[in-house]
Parts: structure tokens; C-alpha cells; sequence
């Protein structure tokens, strides 16, 4: 496997992880590493374990019936292999994950306030609540309704929203532009990359290759459950095999600036 | 012993044999609602309903035994049927909770109205029941049950019970099937009520309460509900320990209560299936089929990764591969040319062609989310049509919206020129239109043989009838080779007697196709049936989704590997945030920006 | 017909059944599950409120107190052992169902064995023997008192379920476990503390109705626990306000019942309501789709 240098210390720290459900694995020998500050970006097809690589990180593994049968899940130098989600959470380890997890029977602000719950300085919260509500201000408009009446790119924006009140160190992605019409992907997107301006860790995983690897500081690729390719978002974007692992994409559908002119 | 010893031993143990039989009967009355994954609390109601109707007609007017008993049994039949098609649309606890309510309101009335006698009960019965008429009734209804687990019924209760969403998918009707077993179990448990009224004399309401009720379970939860043994076994242990713990220096109320509680409490925490599962886990090293199933079952996968599969044999001659709708016959599949290979042009499907599926600005909505939001789709006979779109466009949501498992919120529906916008599930697959699921949902507990059988349900007549006379039948006895002959075609036929829990992904894959195949379908939709598919076991896919299309099946392939749809299909239709935004032929759509944009993004990115 | 006294009367009734009803809804509402055991637990407080009162000599409302703690360590015992490790099977709903049964069976066989199957009177003198006289109807201070108790204690579960960052977790994990897990909330924690919520309260109005009527023996529970199932139906599975409300009218009715058509029917009303509500609106008068993924 292909290691590079990364820039600053460690912040995530994976080792030879190896994740079953039932009998069957989901993530083989998988090694990652995301230093502080940095965004990266985990791509690949459909099943391919990218949200197990989030799960098992974040620790709601368990829920879905998956197991970690070898390595090692290291944050900020702890191990934290086999943690329950609310004491990673502790770590600052926030999860948004694949269909946002809103919570639709509680209304938006509830759903807010419950981003801080392991935050003890209520009034700085309720700040940063405040500022949400400014910075989105349909979800200032609809703070007493349930969150289930809000539309897709709103919940997903709520998602995010709720996840950063959680003043994450690192924060996981997962999908946050699925379902999305172009419009909100950008204004997704946009959102990504100012939480990153603000210095916060992100592992990234997109299906959208083109945003994902423009975004990205660096980023892995994974093929049936293993990491096949890393590299820099550039680097990879130039990457024929990025494009195979992802679609397997025929190649008179490749647009100019993915086709293969350079080798792998 | 001498003879005479063991004379007075039956003397004083010949109502706790009786009171074995009696009890087994009441265990088989609730094992066939548990079978199929409903939990009936009414059984004791429906037995004292047998028992009330069977004592008064003897003491009122004379009956002889056996018309009182069969009086008995109709009356609880019919009444399981009223309660079954009041409580059945509901599910788990809440049908739990209305037949509790079905037996505090028998309770409630036996206990007021004049006739029943109340809280005195009835008394006396003329004692007519014998031992031996028990056992022989026992051995009828244990014999029936044998034939039962292994018939058309048994096998579509159990899949109920495994998964309701793939059952109905399949053509198996959930409120249907449900309702037969629910009548089936009230007069099982008429008959057992008859009898006992007739053994011990005197009824009263206590006889039939909630307490009665919990009793019955525990004989089935206790002996397991995977096979007809389980209950009767359950059933005689539990009859059988408080006459051994009589002789402990306890409370007896208590010393049965805290065993009863004791031994079920740790049944369901360690010993979830029951009794039996012992029998069972022992007994599997030994099972004929399953060893055969071992030692054939790498074998056959080694083959099937180096060959393309063989073409489909010609099905069984009842099915008329001619479209219904068209009328069109498809091309003669081309014997003795093992690979098809990946088909160089696409036959024409004439544009004429009268479309099998029609689907017009369909639309499904979730609170504020429009998970679909104005699809149209045509698919024809013989012609394969990919349905792709990045993650979250909604291509799951259609499928389960056509398949009927979830109601459109708009937009029609049209299948063989009929209109069929909000059919139910199991109405749709006796249609002819059959489903896959993305992420695969087999009948775990099923064999990999049954699995097969249940999928071909729905194009069986009962098969219960023959059972009951010890033989296959020649549905059935076609129904196995024909299962068998599909097995071999995705080169599973070695791990025919395998539970399907028990197979590795791939397999599962397999077996889902084969078994929706069973169901022979018109038009058969496949959810991401190359997830997970490495590229040359993807193309095998392919291939095997050609030889279906030149028989005349439309196929609607739903993949997120976009080699394997451009290869395959005839047309695409592209989704996304739940709209139509592309259509045409594999060429056209690979150029389309609006797609490509669609799947990686716009190709410029601000950094 | 008096109509004051009977309204009192149907009050008195009804606020029994929805604090029983109360607690059997919450587990369902936040776990799914439903707990058979809740009955038994009812008849455990009664017992704990007793043997406080009589045996160590406290005075009623540390009997109370005795109970609602008392109640709750059996509610998260209940948790730890019948319905914890069948979390994550398949069939947890149905496993649930079948080992709160059996842990029933071993709360009420335990009853039987202590105190055997004779009926317990609570000390003279335990509660002032005092009756008012309001609108024309005759209350006795301790129907008075229970009613008041009774609503307090609704009062206040609502107040911690809808306005506490407490209740918010709740309700966070009764709609998604995984969510509320990924906010940093302690899911198996939630569950015990809604087990021992839900336990405390059946066994406070455990010992409210053996005051009531000043008879405490092993069955008391089988009289309320099929209506009380009948009330969280009627009201909505989950619904906090709908065992409230159901309980008050099934309280109503029955009084209002007994007295224009004698007691003959009264125990059918309960379960004429559930089939009502069943065919009707299956969901109960105040439950809600559920958002719940199953």
C-alpha cells in the first residue's frame, strides 16, 4: 500500500482494521491515517466500505450488527477500538451520517440543542445556536416545527449543523450530498469548505468524485472492502483507477479531464 | 412390578397422560399462528369456545361425542376467523394485545350469560373421553402437522415468518395466508377444548382465562417453534414437572409459577429456539443432505467461476413463454451454444412494441423529502432497461413502490395494459412482475431448496391435500425438480438441504435470483444484483440477464456499475433527486453532460 | 344519579389506570418493547408500600416513596435480565414479550411464596379516616389524595419528557437509537433510567389502589393488567398523553356504566374501547406514525 508523508500530527489513526457482519467482512486490513487539520476524502463504489470505515471509528458499529474482528481505531493517540458512540462522541469525534439521522418527531430547535448534549457551557451553546438560525434562516423560521417537515437539503444542512454544535475535533462525513439537487450539493459543498477553513478535521466520504477529490487534502480509494490507492486529491483525480473502482465507468463516458491519459 | 402394581400406578397417573395429550393438541393450536410469526393470545378463548359449545350440546340435548366435539370445532373455527379478520391487519404486539382482549371478552361472557352456567360453569359432562381417543386424535393431528411443515402452506407460513416484505413479493397473500392458519389454529384448538370438556366434567370461565392462555405459549415457546415436535414435547414436559415437583415442601402455586417463569425465561435467553433446537444442533452432523451439501457445494462454485452459466432449461411446460401482451413468441434459445457472451449489438425490440411496464410521473413522498418525484418508465417484453442514478436519487424507492411494498403518493402505474397503481405486494408478483432486493432478503430459516419452493408459490395449487396422503403429488414432485433444475442454473443444486442463513454472499445472491426466477416472472426487477461483484463474476450478470431477455422476460436492472448497465441494457433511464433527467440508448446516455454531472459533479470545482 | 360522586368516582378510578397505563406506554414509546411484566411490578410496589408501612412502622408517604424506589431497581433489573440481552436479535419484540412474561412469573411467584395467598390490610390509622363533602359528592380524603398524587406525578413525568434536556434524550433515542448514540447520548443508560421511570410509577399506583381499598394480596395486578393494555391502546402506543387521557376515560365510562347499567358488563367496556380503537384507528387516539425504522 501506497503510505505518504502526511502534514502534521495524527489526529485518526487506523491499523489493519477489519470489520464482519455475520460472516462476512466489510472492510479487510484497511490502514488510514487523517493528520490534524486536514480533509480527507474516502471514495469508492457502492459497498465497497466506506460508511463501515465511519461506523467502525465513530462506534455504532454494534447497532447494525457488525463486528471488529482485527486492528486497531486510534484517536488523538488513544485507542479507542471497540468505544460505544457516546464516549467517542466525548473525544470530539462527531458523526453525521448516510440519511442524516434527523430526528423528525423533535422539533428543529430540539434537534439543535441536542447536538450540544454532551456540552456543558449552556449559554455559549445557545450562541452558536443563534448563529445557526443566522446563517440558515429557514431553520431559524421553522425552530418550533418538527424536523421531519423540513425538505431534504434543509435536514441535511440541520445534520451538519447539529454535528459542528458538537465542537467536533473530527468530523465524519458521510455522503452529505446524497439525494440532493445540484443547487444544495453546492451549497453543501460550500459548507464543507468553510468548516475546514475553521480548522476542523474532516474525513470526507462523497460519492460526488469530482467535488470530493477537488476538496480533499488527500484521499483513499477502496475496492470490494479494501484500500486499494491513496494520494493527493489532484493526484487522484488523474487517476484512471479512481474512475474503474468508482463506477467502473465505461470509458466513452469518461469526461476530458477524468479520461486516462495518465497512468495510475 | 407386578401387573397389579402397575394397574394402580395408571389408576393414579392416567389423567396426567391424558392431560400430556390434551395439552400437546393445545400446543399444536398455537404453533400454526406461530409459524407464521404471529402471536395469538387467544387460543385458551377459542379452546373453552370448543369446550362450551361441545358441553352444552351434550348436556342440552344429547349429543354423542363425536358431532358435539365437531360442533365445537366449527364454532372456533368460525370465531378465529372473526377475530382473525378484525385483529390481522394488525402486527406484532398490537395483534398480541387484541387477542388478549378476544379472551378477557369470552371470559366476560361466559361468565354473565345464563346459558354458560357462570362462575359455576357447566357440570356435569357426561364423561366420555378416553385416553386412547386422545392419543389417537394426537396422532392424526401430529401426522397432518408432519405433512404441514413440509407442504405449499407450511412453507408460505414459515417464509411469512422469515421476511413479510420478500413473502409478498414472491405472490404469497399475507392477510390471506395468515387468516387460513388463524382458523386452522381456533379449530385445532376447538377440538382440544372438546375433549377436555368431556374429560374432566366441569368447565368453568377460570378454565379458559389469561392465565390458560400464557400456559399454551409456554408449551410452544418451551419446545420450539421450528417444527410440529416442539409444542408436543413443550407440552409434556410442562405437564409433566409439577407432578414431580408436588412432592417438593413448597407453596405449590408458587413452586409451579417460579419453574414455569424459570424455565421459559431461560428458554427465550438461551435457548431461543426451543427444546427441539437441541435436537436439531445435534443432529446436523448426520443429516444425509447436509452432508451432501458440504461436499458438493465448493465443487459445483469452483465450476460456475470458470464457465459462463448454462442457459436456462426450457421451464415447465404449463408456463407459456409467449408474452401475453404481445403476443410476440421470443427467439428459440440457441441450444448447444454454451456462451452467450456479452451480446455485440442488442436485438432490435421493435419501438412498436407494446410496453409491458408503464410507469407516468410516479411520486413518492416522505414528510418533507420527495424521495421520487415524477418518473416515467417503459419497459417492454424481451428488453432490458437499466434504471441508474448516483446514490439517494430514489431508484429504491421506485422499486418498491412498483413491486407494491410501498403506496405511490402519486403517478400511475400500467402493467400489461392494466392499471395497477397502488396494487399490494403479493397481487403485483401474481402479476408477473418479481423483485430482487439490494440488500438481499432470503428466508434465512428456509432451506436453500424451500426457498426456491416458496417462489414458486404462488404458481402452484395447494399442495396440503396430497401431503396428507403421505405423497409429494405431481405439483409438488415437478415443483422439486423444477426448484432443483433452477439451483443447478446458478450452481447451487449441491447445497440444495443447506439452511439459506448458512451460504456465503455470493451464493445468497444467487439464490435470491433463482428463486425469484420460480416465480416466473414477466418482468423481473433487479436491485444492484452486482454489488459487491468483482468485474468478470459482474459480467456473468450480464450474461445470465441476456438469456432471460431472449426468452421474452423485460428485465429492469437497477446498478450502480455503470460497464455492467451500458453493457447490458437495451435503454437507460437515468434518475435523479427522484426525476427523470435522461433516457435513451446506452450510446447516448454515456455522452449525456447531464448525467456525468449527475454521477461525479460538475467538473469544475472552486478550491 | 349523583352526578358529582360519580364524576369523582370515575376520576378516582381513571387516575389508578393512567399512572399504571403511564408507565407501560413509556417503555413501549422508548424501547419498542412491550413489557408484560408491568402488572407484577404493580403488585410488587403494592407489597414494598405494605411491608414500609407495616413491618418497619414509616409513615404512609415514605410507603409511597419505598414504593417508587423499590419499583424502579425492579424496573432495571427487569432491564438487565429480560430485555437487555435480547437488544439486538431479530425477533427482540416477540423475545421481549415472552421473557417479561416469565420474569412475571418469578416476581409473582415470589409474592406467593413470602406472603402466601391471603389478603393484607394496611395498619388502622395509616391514612386519617376522613370524608368531605364537595358539590354534593362525598370524597374520602385518601381518594382525594391519590388523585392528587396521581396527577402530580403525570404532571411531572410530562415536564421531564418534553422540557428537560433529559426527556429530549429520551425522545432522541425512541425515534433513532443510532442517532441519539452519534450526539453522544448513552443509549443503555436512557433505557435503564426509562425502565426505572417506568417501573416506579406501575408501582406507585400499585400501592395507591391497595390503599384505596385497603387490600393488598398476590393478584392484585391481574385486575389491571389487561385493562391497562386496553388503555395504552385506546390512547396510543407510546403516547404519554394518550394513557393519561385514556385511562380518565376509561375510568368514566366504567363508573358512569356501573351506575346506569349495573355491574355486569363493566370489566367488557375496556376491552369494547380496544376493539373499537383497534378497527378504528388502529394507531390510538393520540399516537402518531411511527418515524421509527423497524
Amino acid at each position: 500500500m501506497i503510505q505518504l508523508v502526511t502534514p502534521g500530527r495524527p489526529l485518526l489513526e487506523i491499523d489493519d482494521l477489519t470489520v464482519v457482519y455475520g460472516e462476512v467482512p466489510a472492510v479487510r486490513d484497511a490502514s488510514l491515517l487523517v493528520a490534524e487539520g486536514e480533509l480527507v476524502a474516502l471514495v469508492g463504489a457502492n459497498g465497497a466500505g466506506k460508511t463501515t470505515i465511519l461506523s467502525a471509528v465513530s462506534g455504532i458499529l454494534g447497532l447494525a450488527g457488525g463486528r471488529i474482528v482485527a486492528g486497531r481505531v486510534r484517536v488523538d493517540g488513544r485507542d479507542v477500538t471497540g468505544w460505544p458512540a457516546h464516549r467517542t462522541v466525548g473525544l470530539g469525534v462527531i458523526h453525521v451520517p448516510e440519511g442524516r439521522d434527523i430526528l423528525g418527531n423533535l422539533t428543529v430547535a430540539e434537534n439543535l440543542d441536542l447536538g450540544g448534549f454532551r456540552r456543558r457551557d449552556r449559554t455559549g451553546l445557545a450562541a452558536e445556536i443563534a448563529a445557526v438560525y443566522e446563517r440558515f434562516p429557514v431553520l431559524g423560521q421553522r425552530r418550533r416545527q418538527p424536523a421531519a417537515a423540513l425538505s431534504g437539503g434543509e435536514q441535511q444542512m440541520l445534520a451538519i449543523a447539529r454535528g459542528l454544535l458538537g465542537r467536533p475535533r473530527l468530523l465524519l462525513l458521510d455522503e452529505p450530498s446524497m439525494g440532493l439537487a445540484p443547487q444544495l450539493v453546492s451549497a453543501v459543498f460550500a459548507e464543507i469548505v468553510r468548516i475546514r477553513a475553521a480548522g476542523t478535521t474532516v474525513l470526507l466520504v462523497e460519492q460526488n468524485a469530482h467535488q470530493a477529490l477537488g476538496l480533499a487534502d488527500r484521499a483513499y480509494v477502496l475496492e470490494t472492502s479494501r484500500i486499494v490507492l491513496a494520494g493527493t486529491g489532484p493526484e487522484l483525480l488523474r487517476s484512471e483507477r479512481v474512475v474503474d473502482a468508482y463506477l467502473g465507468m465505461p470509458d466513452e463516458m469518461l469526461p476530458g479531464s477524468l479520461s486516462p491519459d495518465v497512468s495510475p | 412390578m407386578s401387573i397389579e402394581a402397575l394397574g394402580r400406578l395408571w389408576a393414579t397417573y392416567e389423567s396426567v397422560v391424558q392431560f400430556v395429550g390434551l395439552n400437546a393438541i393445545l400446543g399444536l393450536s398455537i404453533y400454526i399462528t406461530l409459524a407464521a410469526g404471529q402471536l395469538s393470545l387467544g387460543q385458551a378463548a377459542l379452546m373453552g369456545i370448543g369446550a362450551y359449545t361441545g358441553a352444552l350440546l351434550t348436556v342440552t340435548w344429547g349429543w354423542p361425542l363425536p358431532l358435539s366435539v365437531l360442533a365445537g370445532i366449527l364454532t372456533a373455527g368460525l370465531a378465529a376467523g372473526a377475530l382473525g379478520v378484525v385483529v390481522l391487519r394488525l402486527r406484532g404486539v398490537f395483534l398480541a394485545i387484541a387477542t388478549l382482549g378476544f379472551g378477557a371478552m369470552f371470559g366476560i361472557l361466559v361468565l354473565n350469560i345464563p346459558l354458560t352456567g357462570g362462575a359455576e360453569g357447566l357440570r356435569p359432562i357426561p364423561s366420555e373421553t378416553t385416553t386412547w381417543q386422545i392419543y389417537l386424535v394426537l396422532a392424526l393431528l401430529a401426522y397432518g402437522f408432519w405433512r404441514f411443515d413440509g407442504s405449499t402452506f407450511g412453507r408460505s407460513l414459515f417464509a411469512l415468518r422469515d421476511d413479510e416484505a420478500a413473502a409478498s413479493t414472491l405472490g404469497i397473500d399475507p392477510f390471506r395466508t395468515n387468516l387460513i392458519a388463524f382458523v386452522a389454529s381456533g379449530m385445532v384448538a376447538g377440538l382440544a377444548g372438546g375433549l377436555s370438556a368431556h374429560l374432566t366434567r366441569i368447565i368453568t370461565p377460570r378454565d379458559f382465562g389469561f392465565e390458560s392462555a400464557l400456559e399454551i405459549l409456554v408449551f410452544a415457546i418451551v419446545g420450539g417453534t421450528t417444527g410440529f415436535a416442539g409444542p408436543i414435547l413443550g407440552a409434556a414436559l410442562m405437564t409433566v414437572l409439577p407432578e414431580v415437583l408436588r412432592f417438593l415442601p413448597l407453596e405449590p402455586g408458587a413452586v409451579n409459577l417460579f419453574v414455569s417463569g424459570a424455565i421459559l425465561l431461560l428458554v427465550i435467553l438461551f435457548l431461543p429456539g426451543g427444546l427441539i433446537s437441541l435436537r436439531r444442533q445435534g443432529r446436523a452432523g448426520s443429516d444425509p443432505r447436509a452432508s451432501l451439501g458440504r461436499r458438493a457445494g465448493p465443487d459445483r462454485a469452483a465450476t460456475l467461476h470458470e464457465d459462463p452459466p448454462t442457459p436456462l432449461p426450457t421451464p415447465l411446460p404449463t408456463q407459456p413463454m409467449t408474452s401475453p401482451t404481445t403476443g410476440r413468441t421470443p427467439p428459440p434459445s440457441p441450444a448447444g451454444q454454451p456462451s452467450l457472451g456479452p451480446d455485440p449489438r442488442r436485438r432490435s425490440i421493435p419501438a412498436n412494441a407494446m410496453p409491458l411496464l408503464e410507469v407516468r410521473g410516479l411520486a413518492r413522498h416522505f414528510g418533507g423529502v420527495r424521495a421520487v418525484d415524477g418518473v416515467d418508465l417503459d419497459v417492454r417484453p424481451g428488453e432490458i432497461v437499466g434504471l441508474i442514478g448516483p446514490n439517494g436519487a430514489g431508484k429504491t424507492t421506485v422499486v418498491n413502490v412498483l413491486s407494491g411494498l410501498v403506496p405511490p403518493s402519486g403517478g400511475s402505474v400500467r402493467f400489461g395494459g392494466i392499471d395497477v397503481t397502488g396494487w399490494p405486494a403479493h397481487r403485483m408478483a401474481r402479476l408477473g412482475l418479481i423483485r430482487t432486493y439490494q440488500n438481499i432478503r432470503l428466508f434465512a430459516h428456509l432451506s436453500v431448496l424451500d426457498n426456491v419452493l416458496v417462489g414458486m408459490t404462488s404458481r402452484l395449487p395447494p399442495t396440503l391435500g396430497w401431503s396428507l396422503l403421505g405423497r409429494a403429488g405431481p405439483h409438488e414432485a415437478a415443483a422439486r425438480r423444477r426448484a432443483l433444475e433452477l439451483l443447478a442454473d446458478v450452481g447451487l443444486e449441491g447445497v440444495a438441504g443447506r439452511p439459506a442463513a448458512a451460504l456465503a454472499y455470493g451464493d445468497r445472491r444467487r439464490l435470491e435470483i433463482a428463486r425469484a426466477l420460480a416465480a416466473e416472472p414477466r418482468l423481473l426487477i433487479l436491485d444492484e444484483p452486482a454489488a459487491g461483484m468483482a468485474g468478470p463474476e459482474a459480467g456473468r450478470v450480464g450474461t445470465l440477464l441476456r438469456t432471460l431477455a431472449d426468452r421474452g422476460i423485460a428485465v429492469l436492472l437497477i446498478e450502480h456499475n455503470v460497464r455492467l448497465v451500458m453493457q447490458t441494457c437495451d435503454r437507460v433511464t437515468v434518475v435523479n433527486f427522484g426525476a427523470r433527467i435522461a433516457e435513451g440508448v446506452p450510446a447516448d446516455i454515456a455522452r449525456d453532460p447531464s448525467v456525468i454531472e449527475a454521477y461525479l459533479g460538475p467538473t469544475s470545482v472552486d478550491r | 344519579m349523583n352526578i358529582p360522586q360519580q364524576l369523582f368516582n370515575g376520576l378516582f378510578v381513571g387516575s389508578i389506570y393512567a399512572l399504571f397505563a403511564l408507565g407501560y406506554t413509556l417503555v413501549f414509546g422508548v424501547l419498542d418493547v412491550l413489557n408484560l411484566a408491568h402488572a407484577a411490578v404493580f403488585t410488587l410496589g403494592a407489597f414494598f408500600g405494605l411491608v414500609a408501612v407495616t413491618t418497619l412502622g414509616l409513615p404512609v408517604w415514605a410507603g409511597v416513596l419505598v414504593a417508587f424506589v423499590g419499583g424502579g431497581c425492579v424496573g432495571i433489573l427487569l432491564d438487565r435480565v429480560a430485555f437487555a440481552p435480547l437488544r439486538r436479535r431479530p425477533d427482540t419484540h416477540f423475545a421481549g414479550l415472552i421473557s417479561s412474561l416469565a420474569m412475571a412469573s418469578l416476581f409473582i411467584a415470589f409474592v406467593q411464596e413470602v406472603f402466601g395467598p391471603q389478603d393484607y390490610v394496611f395498619p388502622p390509622g395509616t391514612f386519617p379516616d376522613v370524608a368531605l363533602e364537595i358539590a354534593g359528592a362525598r370524597i374520602q380524603l385518601i381518594q382525594l389524595v391519590i388523585v392528587a398524587v396521581s396527577v402530580g406525578l403525570m404532571g411531572w413525568l410530562s415536564w421531564l419528557v418534553q422540557r428537560t434536556r433529559f426527556g429530549r434524550s429520551l425522545r432522541a433515542v425512541a425515534e433513532n437509537p443510532r442517532a441519539a448514540a452519534l450526539l453522544g447520548i448513552d443509549v443503555e443508560r436512557v433505557n435503564a433510567q426509562t425502565f426505572f421511570l417506568s417501573s416506579a410509577l406501575g408501582a406507585v399506583a400499585g400501592v395507591l389502589l391497595g390503599l384505596a381499598f385497603n387490600s393488598v394480596a398476590f393478584d392484585l395486578g391481574a385486575s389491571i393488567e389487561l385493562k391497562g393494555l386496553a388503555v395504552i391502546v385506546v390512547g396510543g402506543m407510546g403516547s404519554l398523553v394518550g394513557a393519561m387521557v385514556g385511562g380518565l376515560i376509561l375510568g368514566l365510562t366504567e363508573v358512569f356504566a356501573v351506575a346506569g347499567i349495573g355491574s355486569t358488563w363493566r370489566d367488557a367496556i375496556a376491552f369494547g374501547l380496544l376493539f373499537i380503537i383497534l378497527i378504528v384507528r388502529p394507531r390510538g387516539l393520540f399516537g402518531r406514525p411511527r418515524l421509527r425504522r423497524d
